[in-house]
């Protein structure tokens, strides 16, 4: 069972490492650089294939802590915690990866580092906050069993949370650049792109289900330190 | 359940109103966060009015929020959450007695700040005061339904003080307060009913999906 499981492991590692490589050099040997017309620093946006799968990823991650937080709560199982704390942790990582290229991409291309009017902005930091959020309440609790179930509960919340913030936030606009979608010019450019982008979204998504897999692997781990501990007693190591 | 609820709200403002130590300190913590924001606006050339509604729901949010670290700590540290929890009604009984005691508790604060705000803000209570009381009325509900189910969860915390804000604040500023301060300045500038039936309606329905979403959620936090 570990055997097989290691296997997997790592060829999800290798997978994930060859379209990573596969991934940069599509982005920046094989797709085209945007036109130099409309756009204020082209050369910057080719941050824009790992941009959009860091936040991709982190969205894929969030909506895993929020369905496993359900799926703990009814079932009381401590399997679906142990993926929501993985997911969360990975997803707050990417997360503040996107967060990170792009006010660094928006620098060069809108002149600013960050616009409270764009929606995608908006959305991807309140998502980044409630989850640090949930991190911190999860190392706040002692007991696992509880912080397992608060940490579901305020997961839950969360997310019921985002699309409010996204009501309630009339003033945004769309800034968010949308480089595949635009038909101004040559249909051509645009595939070989596209193509970048998708290889770099697969990248990351095998690089996360890759590190999710380590990371309950690691927590599951934990708890079995913790049982063993409980079982020989309480032994002071120091 | 309801009449559960409102034994439970009475029980609570009964001992507040005994000691009313909270209640006094939460007034004195509104009055500084006023006075802090006057003297910090004072020496800049910032225009007071324009500023005015954020301040005026910092002030609402962060009074509040010292008060709904308490509300279940109290409980929890004097051992009565057992008892609580022993009672033969709904679990979330507990909660909506807890939400209408805090409720009333924060309107309290908030009268008396609105007092200290239009004296150092000499804010005349121009505009429509009956829309800016229900605004009030609308945030400060949304403000305590999230605020007190926080609360529940950050009392089995080691750092309860400062998990609650941080729990709190991301649930609460784009969803309460951002509708809440456009209102408020609406009105500030003399807006009428038709100006702000955008935001009280968002406010509405968020005070709707956190209400049903706390009661559904509540009875699995609160268990010993």
């Amino acid at each position: 069972m570990d055997e097989k499981r290691q296997n997997i492991s790592n060829y999800l590692l290798i997978t994930s490492s060859f379209l990573i490589l596969y991934a940069l050099y599509l982005a920046f040997i094989y797709a085209p650089r945007v036109p130099d017309f409309g756009w204020s620093a082209p050369n910057s946006q080719k941050i824009f294939y790992f941009h959009v799968a860091s936040a991709w990823v982190s969205y894929l991650a969030f909506g895993i802590v929020f369905v496993c937080s359900i799926l703990f709560i009814k079932s009381n199982n401590k399997k679906w915690d142990i993926i929501a704390l993985s997911s969360a942790e990975i997803g707050v990582l990417f997360c503040t990866l996107a967060i990170v290229t792009g006010p660094i991409w928006a620098k060069a291309e809108w002149g600013e580092y960050w616009r409270w009017q764009d929606l995608k902005l908006f959305m991807t930091l309140v998502l980044w906050l409630i989850y640090i959020a949930y991190l911190a309440l999860r190392s706040g609790v002692s007991s696992s069993e509880q912080s397992g179930r608060l940490a579901a509960v305020f997961g839950i919340l969360g997310f019921v949370c985002v699309p409010l913030s996204f009501a309630a936030n009339r003033i945004w606009a769309q800034f968010h650049p949308t480089v595949i979608a635009a038909d101004d010019q040559g249909g051509s450019l645009r595939l070989s792109m596209l193509l970048a982008l998708i290889v770099a979204v697969v990248a990351f998504s095998i690089f996360y289900i890759y590190l999710l897999n380590k990371r309950v692997e690691l927590e599951q781990m934990n708890i079995k330190i913790e049982e063993l501990k409980e079982i020989i007693g309480d032994v002071d190591y120091e | 359940m309801l009449k559960d609820s409102l034994i439970f709200a009475w029980k609570d403002l009964k001992i507040e109103f005994r000691t009313k130590q909270m209640l006094n300190l939460m007034i004195i913590f509104a009055f500084l966060i006023i006075l802090a924001f006057k003297f910090s606006f004072s020496s800049s050339k910032i225009d007071d009015e324009l500023v005015a509604p954020a301040i005026l729901w910092i002030t609402f949010t962060f009074a509040g929020m010292s008060g709904l670290t308490t509300s279940f700590a109290k409980e929890k540290d004097k051992e009565s959450l057992s008892a609580l929890l022993l009672c033969p009604t709904n679990r979330s009984a507990i909660y909506l007695g807890k939400v209408i005691s805090n409720l009333i508790v924060l309107f309290i604060i908030e009268i008396a700040s609105l007092i200290l705000f239009a004296v150092f803000f000499s804010y005349d209570f121009s505009g429509n005061i009956y829309l800016l009381i229900l605004i009030i009325i609308l945030g400060t509900t949304g403000f305590v339904i999230i605020g007190t189910f926080i609360s529940a969860i950050s009392v089995n915390t080691k750092s309860r003080e400062i998990l609650l804000p941080i729990l709190l604040i991301p649930l609460i500023i784009f969803t309460i307060i951002m509708p809440s301060i456009t209102a408020t300045s609406t009105i500030f500038q003399g807006g009428m009913f038709s100006d702000i039936f955008d935001e009280i309606r968002l406010l509405v329905t968020f005070n709707i999906v956190y209400f049903i979403v706390a009661m559904i959620l509540f009875e699995y936090i609160i268990e010993e």
